[in-house]
């Protein structure tokens, strides 16, 4: 190694290895907004992917849809009855919303109060996707100019997706769940409940499964009623994900590590592939 | 003027690789097995074989350093650092005269093995994967090596041409001015 490398080449080689290393360690989990120059140079390539990502995307699109042909009357079906149930379910939600207004009035909420629930949804288009199975990052084509900051919700219409990490002026890096694990520093753990059974049901999801493919929600309580088949949504305990978002279904039920509480794997609604529009939320109270 | 085209061609891959790529592999392979295309790192690998290897190790460290910057996952400098180191080893291990095409795919494998070894090695030394070494040989590091090889053979021809006449140019003018 030494006469393949020479001395000096050797010595270039180790220092190298500290300083990539040390950089490596400082930079570890640390976003907050980018320095300039990494952020210029990150818009930059963001907008030349962006002309490429969307109609790469049609045409793989239009393939799958030649390919989707067949399901097309089935799928209608199903829609027409969704699109039923969605019209009865409105009407319902207009008469709860009304009374749920007349209620905090009459309970005299603060005006901060009644927007807490009120999230911004903003749509945003996917413009690359990491080509690195060990990061598992989305770029989209908001920025620090369109008001996201650091931390917020990620969501598709079917459900959670992650959340921002480093934020360019007209880019954002989302990192997806499947990038959530307990070791390190970089992810956070989401505290989850169940749908319907907010105030009795909690767990925290802190790591995702690559074998399976499974979400794995852990330190649930012995008397929690948690059952295969929940639909688990974000809580309101959590501070950084706002709560009612749904994440996934309990697929299976078993003894934690130590035996003093339940462990629970959730398949994730969301696809972490072949993304196209995501939408960040807003929370416009900022806790 | 040669080194322009192969800077183009290094830019073009490098957002082809997170745009379309994406699209064009399916979806069971991006949620069971993992497939990285490294096309830049291919054609990285081609310049360190073919002509120079500091050129080799620049474009490692540039083309590192501007994936790190835009898919800022965990931490800036893994790509950057082994994609510069996998480079010029390769370069210093099987830089020759002449190579033929067998070998030198034989060499892209190695270099694109050592670069996922130095990978999974930086993001388990700072505790961001919990797999194990074989699962990921099955799921990720291999089929990624299919893939890569696979474009491999089909720019093997045209890179390496362009390469050539960038090294006789180099050495015309080396004449000129000596």
């Amino acid at each position: 190694m030494f006469k393949l490398l020479g001395y000096k080449r050797l010595f270039i080689l180790l220092i190298g290895l500290i300083c990539f290393i040390a950089l490596m360690g400082l930079t570890l989990g640390r976003w907050g907004v980018m320095v300039w120059p990494a952020n210029f140079v990150k818009d930059t390539v963001s907008w030349a992917q962006g002309m490429l990502y969307k109609p790469a995307g049609y045409v793989s699109g239009f393939f799958q849809d030649l390919r989707d042909l067949r399901t097309v009357y089935e799928e209608n079906r199903l829609l027409r009855q969704t699109l039923f149930k969605y019209a009865k379910d409105t009407a319902r939600l207009n008469e709860l919303e009304a009374e749920n207004k007349r209620l905090k009035e009459a309970l005299a909420f603060t005006e901060r109060q009644k927007q807490a629930n009120n999230y911004r949804y903003h749509i945003a288009r996917v413009i690359a996707q990491s080509p690195d199975p060990f990061n598992a990052t989305i770029v989209i084509d908001l920025g620090e100019k369109d008001g996201i900051r650091e931390n917020m919700a990620v969501v598709t219409s079917e459900g959670l997706l992650g959340r921002t990490t480093s934020v360019a002026a007209f880019s954002a890096n989302v990192q997806l769940l499947t990038a959530i694990h307990d070791t390190g520093t970089d992810s956070k753990a989401i505290a989850a409940t169940v749908k319907g059974r907010e105030d009795v049901s909690f767990g925290i999801i802190e790591s995702y499964d690559r074998e399976s493919g499974l979400l794995a929600m852990n330190k649930i309580p012995q008397t929690d009623p948690l059952q295969v088949g929940d639909v688990v949504i974000t809580s309101n305990l959590g501070q950084v994900f706002p709560p009612g978002i749904e994440i996934g279904t309990v697929v299976s039920k078993e003894s934690g590590d130590f035996g003093i509480d339940y462990k629970a794997m959730v398949r994730p609604f969301a696809r972490f592939h072949h993304l196209q529009e995501v939408f960040v939320v807003e929370v416009p109270d900022e806790r | 003027m040669r080194r322009t085209w192969i800077t183009l061609i290094l830019i073009g891959l490098f957002l082809l690789e997170g745009t379309v790529m994406p699209w064009l592999l399916p979806a069971s392979w991006q949620s069971e097995a993992l497939v990285a295309p490294r096309f830049v790192f291919v054609v990285i690998l081609y310049v360190a074989l073919y002509s120079s290897r500091p050129l080799a190790l620049a474009y490692g460290l540039i083309f590192g350093l501007l994936h790190d910057f835009v898919y800022y996952g965990p931490m800036i400098g893994t790509y950057s650092f082994s994609m510069g180191l996998s480079a010029y080893l390769v370069g210093l291990a099987f830089h020759r005269g002449q190579i033929r095409l067998l070998s030198s795919l034989c060499y892209i494998c190695i270099g694109n093995f050592l670069l996922e070894c130095v990978l999974f090695g930086l993001y388990r030394l700072f505790e961001l994967n919990s797999l194990t070494f074989r699962w990921a040989l099955v799921h990720q590091i291999l089929p990624g090596m299919l893939i890569n090889l696979l474009f491999a053979l089909a720019v093997y021809l045209p890179i390496r041409k362009l390469l050539e006449k960038m090294d006789a140019e180099a050495e015309s003018r080396d004449e000129s001015f000596g």
